[in-house]
């Protein structure tokens, strides 16, 4: 199942989220839409409850002022007197509606993004500041445990990511990527001025710690170590032709990441060499070669005299780099261009390493796999 | 016809002998025709039948070929039928072809045969000649021979007489000689006790172990005689207390290198326990040599570094055949002159003991003397070291390894191998020869003992006996090969560190002088060659000869990096001077650090301070600066091409013209070449390494970028080939020697350097490579460039639709409840106009007119400018946009088009506009019409927009710019602009004014920048489009601007733009 949002950015239109249910047998696709009042700027499911989500939304009021809000709702099927039921369902569509859970109080600025830590705490991050809650969802009651400040005033932050192997959150804004402990609040690490561009969007490796990916306004990806406190990534990729905007590592395998952007393009790399991939890889071939020794001192047991030149060459074609057809190497894997308009997200399955959807101003999300040819070059390795 | 040359040659043969019997018998002619026939190489197969051929097969052969009787060659040829099977098979003309040809044949045969004639006849004339001679000189011989034999036989006779008489008394002397020899060798043993009690008071050690070493065997031999017992344990005695003295003299403090090697040799000899003894001989060694190194390096201080050869004294050279470099020139030649001459002088075994010493210290006293001759004369650094610090290490581990380390059963060998070429010993055996020229037979000893004839420093008896006596176990020999070993490179690296000292390169490296560098590396390379134990032991050639390379590439590298300073210093200042002429564009990157501010006020009142300096810098006087940049480019280029050629280069060869010793042979030469081809490769990459870095540092201004990348291009077209070019025909010149070098020097850089020298295949890699390389960091730059000017005008923009400031009121508001009519054109755009203008300016200065490099876009280009003026003009531009409008609007304002003021402009682009413009005039006005229909017309709108960008080509907005000129360029930066411009109005929610803003901004844009994007209008008008529809979509209240009213405001703004300009 693959839950995203549609993100209406048309003011005055209807604004809907749309739970798209993707059966793979049938390669069919289910909508059920909710409707939603006011104009969403991201969502975020829960990882356990899958009837729950986060929208952070904006709304005007009195033509003054604009209003930023985040809502966790509950999905619920439609009642049969439904007064939103303006146009007919469709044989693959369904309409529910959406119970208010509770919302977050935010502060001055915008709430750019909530972030799911369990069904007890989230995280939203705002444009001044980020804001740790304890939330009880059957109380529906929020309450605030904590702030971090935005630690340079000129930037509001962009985006942050949970680590998923510490109690750690990172943030980005401006050229900066920032991490802060979550119980203690303090800084873990801090790449002040990382990039020369402005960083967009991050996400974080779920398989090998300190590993982050971000993307920026200067159309490139880039892959950090932030372990050894390194200034510089360890890997960039361009790519794309204008901002990245959204990044997305491949849970199962992380060496697939997905990148979006206003070049109207997503991009499939991999970056198997910096994965965890690459360290299994590595064991691998060690083991592979251990077992080669033994082979030939057999051999050398059996042929006498001429094994000695047998286990040489051997053990040389082990050791010269065969161009295996099959290895999964660095690079793009593939570009898919069938948005018109700039990709503003990206997400992967969250049950279906192989599957992922993208989501573009002008309303379309689409839904694809990874290429055959990958798939099967990564789990042959 | 061949047979008919046979029949000639017969006559032929007749006339040339005249003694001949005249018509032999038929059997003798035919077979002087065959000789004849052999003589010319003429086929058997043509002989005739009666030539009587043994062959019957030849012969079937022959008469078969014979048959023919129309064959004009064969034998059996008839006339009469040939002639008829003429007149009947041919036409006239062919029989007159045919007789011509005959006519011809006929003639050359005759002229054949007369050649044949003259030939043969002179050379029977010479062959007469010949016999002539041989007949008188026979009849001397003849008497001659008879003489000879008559001597021989009186020689054998009286030698057969002497053999006689003599004969009786030969056994006698021989049985005398031995006997003589026997009590001389007795007499020996006996005065030995006496002879060493003289040589302990006398102190001469040397002589004391030799003669004890030589009876030692003999008494050991005769010990069961009571005569020999006594003696022996008297010697022993003795030679004990003379152990004892060796040893401490050898501990002595002043005690010198060869001393202690001496006393080390002597105490072997009497069979010490060679364990002990060598670590002693190390430990003492290593202490002196410590000393001798302190000490050189202090004596070295004064001496110059180089001391250019006095105008040569081939009188003093021959009298100091000692010094350094010269050692090893003479080493090969000198030794066996010198065993040659003892030989002779010494042809009886009659040596003493005595003499053997005196030898001995005068060796050393005159190696001294010349040493001290060669301190006389003015001395260098390196010649000082070499001679009073290396060549000690080497006397050392020379005979370290002779006492301890040589297995004792290829000491003959070993020996051998050893011989006569290193510098201790070539010193030996140069002063040995004046001994034994001055002071006559002195070491006939020595001679006597060492049958291979190699003169050493140390005589051989002692290398015997030493071996003998060291019975070194493997692990030993081992510890003591790891103990040297140790102590040779700690040694030698301090002596590499000293040379190393002396090779320090000045800052600027143009200046110095090559010959110092040569010399010193010169007698490094000499020394390193004739220091063979060290060679052996650790690789010391190597070692010297990695030194060299060293400095080999550190010479390439200091040249190369003194220009890459110059250049990249001439660029920065340049960049300086650009800065403070061009400071608008300096405050546009300055901007990018402000503009990141986060109060309003601030960043608002930079843009005002901004508005205001650009509007001062864009007066006439930056026109005048026109041409700078550019020719700023052309100079640099110029400039180090012209350094390179004109300095560097010659530089380079002049080290190579030299008489280099480590650069004789081809493989070294080729090795410096290769050092610099890769230090001169590596130049390059630095060059450009060093661009990007300058560029992409903070407080440079992007200005630097756009002048580096078109010098990268200017490089890459012309300039690089060029030095390439110069580099084959100079440097890399193939097959050209040192001396070949020097005289095509002088005229290589004048001359020869305008011809057209194709580059070597072996720099072809390299030149095209650079050049890639060059093109590609220009790429870089320029593509820098544009991003970074396109990211300071997007941040202006981005910047201003957050927040913007209504110049009426002076407060600051927001898109979203800004007031209803807008009044001016928004601050921000104003700026990026402005700044593109400047921008504009530079990259006409930098990479000129367009039509420089595209042919194409010249016209094009020229036009726009031409008629620039035109549209901006408040009139013509109001003309123009009414027509616009009226066209929106669907009416009719035929009229109106034609007008002629912005018709030149707006033919080009009106179509696009339509097409593109169409859909949001027309949504516009029906949403201002009823609002109930706008959302199903907005919903139309949308899904026109994604049809029309269905069928639009994708821009790349990031991309390499292929273009390098103005509209390539500028295009670059405004699609940059533009699209960042369109994505940060989707971020917005906008009230009527803000609405009404984007409006009248893009409509600007649409007008303002068209200049800059006449690459593809099409692109820049699609997007504008789109932005406003955005603006329109993400309004609580769409409104927009009546269009004349949009109109209005901006032709307010072009007043003022044109007021201020």
């Amino acid at each position: 199942m693959d839950t995203l949002d549609n993100r209406s950015c048309a003011y005055g239109l209807r604004h809907q989220v749309h739970l798209l249910t993707f059966d793979e047998d049938a390669l069919d696709i289910r909508t059920t839409i909710y409707d939603h009042d006011h104009e969403i700027w991201d969502i975020s499911a829960s990882k356990e409850s899958p009837d729950l989500f986060f929208t952070c939304y904006k709304r005007v009021l009195e033509n003054k002022k604009i209003e930023s809000k985040a809502t966790l709702w509950r999905m619920a099927p439609n009642t049969p007197t439904d007064p939103n039921g303006l146009s007919e369902p469709q044989h693959h569509q369904s309409r529910g509606h959406l119970e208010e859970v509770l919302s977050l109080d935010v502060g001055d600025g915008t709430v750019k993004k909530v972030v799911w830590q369990d069904n007890t705490e989230v995280i939203s991050v705002e444009d001044w500041r980020i804001c740790l809650w304890d939330i009880d969802i059957k109380q529906g009651k929020a309450k605030l445990t904590g702030t971090i400040e935005a630690p340079d005033r000129r930037y509001k932050f962009a985006s942050a990511v949970l680590n998923p192997h510490a109690q750690e959150v990172v943030a980005i804004y401006g050229r900066s990527i920032h991490g802060w402990d979550l119980s203690s609040l303090k800084t873990t690490f801090a790449l002040i001025d990382a990039t020369p561009a402005m960083i967009l969007c991050i996400d974080y490796n779920p398989n090998k710690p300190f590993q982050l990916a971000t993307g920026s306004d200067d159309c490139k990806l880039r892959i950090w170590d932030v372990h050894h406190g390194a200034k510089k990534p360890i890997m960039v990729i361009q790519d794309h032709t204008h901002w990245v905007w959204d990044v997305a590592y491949n849970k199962f395998h992380d060496q697939l990441v997905l990148t979006s952007s206003s070049d109207c393009q997503v991009n499939l790399q991999s970056i198997v060499s910096v994965s965890t991939g690459a360290d299994y890889r590595f064991d691998d071939q060690y083991g592979g070669e251990d077992d080669m020794d033994e082979d030939s001192d057999r051999v050398v047991s059996a042929e006498g005299s001429h094994s000695g030149d047998h286990a040489d060459r051997t053990s040389f074609d082990r050791a010269s780099p065969e161009p295996q057809p099959d290895v999964p190497t660095d690079g793009l894997v593939q570009t898919y261009e069938q948005h018109e308009d700039s990709v503003y997200q990206v997400a992967w399955s969250t049950v279906d390493p192989w599957l992922f959807m993208s989501l573009s101003y002008d309303g379309r999300a689409v839904m694809n796999q990874v290429p055959r040819e990958e798939k099967f070059r990564i789990i042959m390795n | 016809m061949a047979t008919q040359a046979a029949p000639a040659a017969d006559t032929r043969q007749q006339q040339q002998q005249p003694a001949a019997k005249p018509a032999a018998t038929n059997a003798s002619r035919r077979r002087a025709k065959s000789f004849l026939r052999n003589y010319y190489g003429l086929q058997q197969s043509e002989t005739s039948p009666q030539s009587g051929s043994k062959d019957a097969d030849a012969a079937q052969r022959s008469a078969a070929a014979k048959s023919d009787p129309y064959d004009i060659d064969g034998h059996s040829f008839e006339v009469d039928k040939y002639m008829h099977k003429m007149f009947v098979e041919k036409q006239l003309p062919g029989l007159i072809q045919a007789d011509n040809d005959l006519v011809a044949d006929i003639r050359q045969l005759d002229g054949d045969m007369k050649t044949l004639v003259y030939e043969n006849y002179s050379k029977f004339l010479s062959a007469t000649d010949t016999i002539n001679k041989m007949k008188s000189n026979v009849d001397n011989l003849e008497s001659e021979m008879a003489r000879l034999t008559q001597n021989i036989g009186k020689i054998a006779a009286s030698s057969s007489t002497i053999n006689n008489s003599l004969g009786t008394k030969r056994e006698k002397i021989r049985q005398l000689n031995g006997v003589h020899s026997l009590l001389t060798k007795l007499q020996f043993v006996f005065e030995l006790p006496a002879n060493l009690n003289h040589c302990l008071e006398t102190g001469s050690y040397t002589q004391a172990v030799k003669s004890y070493c030589r009876t030692l065997h003999l008494l050991q031999h005769y010990n069961h005689l009571t005569v020999f017992t006594g003696i022996e344990r008297e010697c022993k005695a003795i030679m004990v207390t003379i152990a004892h003295r060796i040893r401490q003299n050898m501990s002595r403090e002043e005690a010198t290198g060869a001393e202690i090697s001496d006393s080390v040799g002597l105490l072997l000899a009497l069979k010490e326990n060679p364990e002990t003894l060598w670590k002693k001989y190390l430990e003492l060694s290593t202490k002196f040599l410590d000393k001798q190194y302190k000490k050189t390096l202090d004596d070295i201080q004064p001496l110059p570094l180089y001391q250019p050869p006095p105008p040569a004294t081939p009188g003093s050279a021959k009298s100091h055949p000692a010094t350094a470099s010269s050692l090893a020139a003479a080493a090969a030649a000198t030794p066996k002159k010198a065993i040659s001459k003892r030989l002779s002088k010494s042809p009886f075994p009659a040596a003493t003991a005595a003499a053997a010493a005196a030898a001995a210290a005068a060796s050393n006293e005159i190696s001294r003397k010349s040493e001290a001759l060669e301190a006389e004369k003015p001395e260098d650094k390196i010649a000082y070291l070499n001679h009073h610090y290396l060549s000690e290490i080497e006397d050392f581990v020379a005979s370290f390894r002779n006492y301890f380390l040589l297995p004792s059963n290829t000491s003959a060998t070993g020996a051998m191998a050893f011989g006569g070429k290193d510098t201790t010993e070539e010193k030996g055996s140069s002063s040995l020869v004046v001994v034994a020229g001055g002071g006559g037979a002195a070491f006939q000893e020595t001679e006597e003992e060492d049958p291979n004839g190699t003169a050493r420093y140390r005589p051989a008896w002692f290398i015997k006996e030493t071996r003998a006596a060291t019975q070194l176990t493997k692990e030993q020999r081992s510890e003591a090969n790891r103990a040297i070993k140790d102590a040779a490179s700690k040694l030698t690296h301090g002596y590499l560190d000293t040379v190393r000292t002396f090779l320090e390169f000045p800052d600027n490296v143009l200046t110095m002088q090559p010959a110092a560098h040569i010399h010193v590396l010169k007698s490094l390379q000499a020394a390193a060659k004739s220091c063979k134990a060290l060679c052996q032991l650790m690789g010391f050639d190597g070692l010297a000869t990695g030194l060299v390379q060293d400095w080999e590439s550190q010479l390439v590298e200091r040249v190369l990096v003194t220009i890459k300073t110059e250049l990249l210093s001439r660029i920065s200042k340049q960049d300086k001077e650009t800065q403070a002429a061009w400071g608008g564009v300096t405050s546009s990157s300055s901007s990018s650090s402000s503009s990141s501010s986060p109060t309003t006020s601030t960043s608002s009142s930079k843009v005002q301070q901004q508005q205001g300096s650009n509007g001062g810098l864009l007066a006439p006087g930056s026109v005048a600066r026109q041409p700078t940049l550019g020719r700023f480019i052309q100079d640099t280029k110029q400039w180090l091409v012209d350094t390179l050629c004109s300095e560097s280069f010659p530089f380079v060869e002049s080290y190579m013209t030299n008489d280099v010793q480590f650069m004789s042979t081809k493989a070294e030469q080729s090795q410096f070449l290769k050092t610099f081809q890769s230090g001169f490769k590596g130049f390059w990459d630095q060059v450009l390494q060093s661009m990007q870095n300058m560029a992409t540092e903070k407080d440079s201004s992007p200005t630097i970028s756009l002048l580096m990348s078109q010098l990268c291009f200017e490089l890459s077209t012309s300039a690089i080939e060029r030095l390439y070019k110069t580099l084959s025909k100079t440097i890399f010149r193939p097959g050209a020697m040192a001396g070949d070098r020097r005289r095509a020097r002088s005229n290589s850089f004048s001359i020869e350097s305008y011809e057209d020298h194709p580059v070597l295949p072996e720099l072809q890699w390299d030149s095209k490579s650079t050049i890639e390389a060059c093109k590609d960091g220009g790429h870089a730059l320029l593509d820098g460039f544009i991003e970074r000017v396109g990211k300071d005008l997007s941040w202006l923009i981005m910047q201003g639709l957050e927040t913007t400031t209504a110049t009426t009121t002076g407060a600051a508001e927001n898109y979203l409840t800004m007031p209803a009519p807008p009044t001016r054109v928004s601050a921000a755009w104003e700026q990026v106009y402005r700044q593109l203008n400047m921008v504009e300016q530079q990259v006409l200065q930098v990479f000129g007119e367009d039509g420089d490099r595209t042919g194409a876009g010249r016209t094009r280009s020229s036009e726009s400018n031409r008629h620039e003026p035109f549209s901006l003009r408040p009139g013509g531009s109001n003309g123009s946009k009414s027509n616009n409008n009226n066209n929106n609007n669907g009416g009719g304002g035929g009229g109106s088009s034609s007008n002629g003021g912005g018709g030149g402009h707006l033919s080009i682009t009106r179509s696009h506009r339509n097409d593109s413009h169409t859909s949001f005039g027309s949504s516009g006005h029906n949403a201002a019409a009823g609002g109930r229909f706008g959302r199903q017309q907005q919903q139309q709108d949308l899904l026109m927009s994604n049809i029309d960008k269905l069928f639009s080509d994708r821009v790349d907005i990031f991309t390499r710019c292929l273009d390098m000129n103005r509209t390539g360029i500028l295009f670059g930066i405004v699609k940059i602009v533009l699209k960042a411009a369109a994505e940060a109005v989707r971020l917005g929610t906008y009230g009527r004014g803000g609405l009404q803003q984007i409006q009248v901004d893009a409509e600007f844009a649409k007008v303002w920048l068209w200049r800059f994007s006449i690459a593809d209008e099409r692109f820049m008008y699609s997007i504008l489009e789109e932005t406003q529809q955005t603006a329109y979509r993400r309004c609580i209240d769409p409104v927009p601007l009546d269009a004349s009213a949009v109109e209005a405001i901006i032709s307010s703004t072009a007043q003022r733009i044109e007021s201020r300009k």
